[in-house]
């Protein structure tokens, strides 16, 4: 099995993604509340893939839906890149700095929804880089 | 949470992705690579 394939969200259950987002809005005095639309089909998407083996791709897909569908109030983007961000770093030691901080940069991209093409090719070779 | 505050400011508090469909993130710029880079020439070359 691909060493990128595995319950990436495991270790994030809704109580801890809602708590992350608890700790940013209280750093901001933002209202933490959880939206009237999104908060059930986002906590619905997560728990039904927070156990189930994934590509990173895949992963980073979630977050990047959750964050679409904004769960809460404020800061669902930052709750999210946050999430994608900690658990990539798992890859980082078997990875050049530089390319650990890129590849980091790329996964807050694709769950913010900026990133590039360009990036999404350059995170394809990072990752096939890492499979070899 | 340490990187998520971290990163706070580059976000808008809003939910923009939902609303326009388009995502927002303020650039990092390229200061942290640069010093990244710059560590490891300096290490490569001791």
């Amino acid at each position: 099995m691909s060493r990128l394939v595995k319950p990436w969200l495991a270790a994030f259950d809704w109580e801890i993604v809602t708590e992350i987002n608890r700790g940013l809005c209280k750093q901001k005095n933002a209202l933490h509340k959880p939206t009237s639309d999104g908060h059930l089909p986002a906590k619905t998407l997560w728990e039904k893939n927070q156990s189930k083996e994934l590509a990173l791709t895949e992963a980073l897909e979630i977050c990047l839906q959750c964050h679409r569908l904004a769960p809460f109030c404020f800061y669902n983007g930052n709750t999210f890149a946050a999430i994608a961000r900690d658990f990539i770093t798992e890859l980082s030691p078997k990875l050049a700095a530089d390319k650990a901080h890129i590849l980091r940069s790329i996964a807050g991209h694709i769950v913010a929804g900026t990133a590039t093409d360009i990036e999404r090719k350059q995170l394809d070779y990072l990752l096939a880089g890492l499979e070899k | 949470m340490k990187d998520a505050l971290r990163i706070q400011d580059r976000f808008a508090a809003e939910p923009v992705l939902a609303r326009t469909g388009k995502g927002y993130l303020k650039s990092d710029g390229v200061i942290t690579l640069q010093r990244i880079k710059a560590g490891l020439r300096k290490s490569a070359a001791h």
